[in-house]
């Protein structure tokens, strides 16, 4: 496959994108890259219990793996900060897992793509 | 039952929507010629050009027209089956608007070669076809490039095989690469994204082939007089699929609106979101709409139309609605009251249709925005045609991801500008 790391890259900044717009002014993400797979973490701070809005985000993201719309359409994650494309960044992922801490003030969305 | 298509029944249940819905329109043929007619059409239909605007119910017939589209959707379905494809929006409006273009250009002779340009370049990549079926799918935009080279150019056999069939993989080995990077110039607001490519390319071919003395000509087969045949059997067809969602969804029409609440941008699966029965119902209103619109402004349902008919009802299986489609048609149609054409001329016709690929712009950024779209799109489709000579049949998309680039960055800062006041 190629472009295999713009790919994670354009996951992490939808992801980024989508936290913003919910509030967050302190993001960290990481990415670790093992033979089999790619594991990625983004958290975000939010201003207030957003918990209500993370049902759309696990929803979206819980996606089956689409690897025939993926390769027509995965350079739109990412792309613009008005409109989110979590449903693709869930059809690009194998796994997705969302928690969110009211009470923290915390939103961590946690993504493996294996290769 | 989860409807979603992530099931196997699910999957099963779509797949025999598709195939039913086209066996329809072959058995459909046969209502309107004998079986003679319809294979001496079909004959006519294969031998052609095709380069737009070539109607096939001109060229072969109703009957034949009807069995074309029926039988080219029918092998694309067969395909998605043997590569084991998820069918879910994305997939309808593949299918539609194949099912659709082979009533004005698309083919049982020569899709095949684009769609196996797809396959080298998969083989070439080492990687499942199945992953760039949607490039080959819609990319048959470009199939009069095959049949233009066969039959239009005046040169040997043994010249023009090889070279039609050369050129035609070509162009599908060069498609699935060009449809990623050509989607961040629109940024997903032009929802024929390989219709803008196969326009970039069809223009770097045209420009090739009049370097060696080829002069791209006009053409109009445009057929008439079947309105009255064939706007019921439409609307019937298309109220059939409403009815079809509505039970599906427990006779409940709460998914429909959910439906019209996305701004449509390309990537919105109605299928995958929201499930069959909405999605279902939403083709339906769209396809009703479609032809209640044609009649309404004194159109002709032939070919060509159908084809427009057909991609908006696909396409309500992705990404487009009543809401965010009616400010594109306003725009279209408020330039045939201020511009020198007449909304029942044959391109503006099209452009009505086809134009709704600018859909989204309207559901992300409201009905003005919907209509400077669809107003500026009305007159740029007329002149873009000339760049591909018509080549490439998604003339539409080409145009609309011409207007998107160029409108969606402005409307953008303009409303940066004002949330900043």
């Amino acid at each position: 496959m190629i472009h295999e790391h713009e790919r994670v890259v354009r996951m992490v900044a939808e992801l980024q994108n989508v936290l913003f717009s919910m509030g967050a002014n302190e993001i960290r993400s990481e990415i670790l890259e093992t033979p089999d797979a790619f594991h990625v973490s983004v958290r975000g701070n939010s201003r207030g219990n957003i918990c209500r809005q993370v049902e759309k985000l696990r929803k979206l993201l819980s996606l089956a793996r689409r690897a025939d719309m993926e390769e027509e359409l995965w350079s739109l994650a990412g792309s613009v900060d008005f409109d989110t494309e979590l449903s693709l960044v869930g059809m690009m992922s194998d796994r997705a897992e969302v928690r969110c801490d009211g009470d923290a003030g915390v939103v961590e969305v946690e993504l493996v793509r294996k290769k | 039952m989860d409807d979603s298509g992530t099931t196997p029944a699910g999957n099963r249940l779509h797949y025999g929507i598709l195939v039913s819905t086209f066996l329809s329109l072959v058995l459909a043929g046969f209502l309107f010629d004998t079986p003679s007619d319809i294979v001496k059409g079909l004959l006519k239909i294969v031998t052609d050009p095709d380069y737009l605007i070539t109607d096939y119910m001109g060229i072969g017939g109703v009957g034949a027209a009807f069995v074309n589209s029926g039988l080219v959707s029918l092998l694309c379905i067969a395909l998605l089956g043997f590569l084991k494809v998820q069918v879910t929006g994305i997939t309808f409006a593949a299918i539609w608007t194949v099912a659709g273009f082979s009533f004005f250009g698309k083919n049982l002779l020569n899709v095949w070669f684009i769609i196996a340009g797809v396959r080298v370049y998969a083989f070439y990549r080492k990687e499942p076809f199945s992953r760039f079926i949607y490039s080959a799918l819609f990319g048959t935009a470009l199939a009069p490039l095959v049949t233009q080279i066969l039959f239009g150019f005046n040169v040997s056999p043994a010249l023009k095989i090889p070279l039609a069939a050369l050129a035609g993989i070509s162009v599908g080995f060069i498609l699935p690469p060009l449809g990623v990077a050509m989607m961040r110039f629109h940024q997903g607001f032009n929802l024929y994204n390989i219709g803008f490519v196969s326009g970039l390319v069809g223009s770097l071919v045209l420009s090739i082939f009049q370097s060696y003395g080829f002069l791209p000509q006009s053409r109009l087969v445009w057929s008439k007089g079947h309105n009255a045949a064939l706007a019921p059997l439409f609307f019937a067809f298309f109220l059939a699929l409403f009815a079809l969602g509505y039970f599906l969804e427990g006779r409940k029409i709460s998914g429909l609106a959910a439906v019209m609440r996305y701004p449509g941008r390309i990537v919105t699966d109605f299928i995958l979101l929201e499930g069959i029965g909405p999605t279902l119902m939403n083709m339906g209103l769209g396809g009703m709409g479609s032809i209640l619109y044609l009649l309404a402004i004194r159109g002709d349902i032939n070919g060509p139309t159908l084809a427009g008919v057909f991609t908006v009802v696909g396409f309500s299986a992705f990404g487009k609605h009543l809401r965010n489609m009616a400010p594109i048609l306003a725009g279209v149609v408020l330039g045939g009251v201020t511009k020198v054409w007449g909304l029942s001329d044959p391109p503006i016709q099209l452009a009505a249709l086809f134009g709704t690929t600018l859909a989204p712009v309207a559901g992300e950024f409201g009905i003005f925005w919907g209509i400077a779209a669809g107003f500026l799109h009305s007159s740029l489709v007329l002149n873009v045609g000339a760049l591909h000579g018509g080549f490439n049949l998604y003339n539409n998309g080409f145009s609309g991801g011409i207007v998107a680039a160029v409108l969606v960055p402005v409307i953008e800062a303009i409303r940066t500008g004002r949330e900043k006041t």
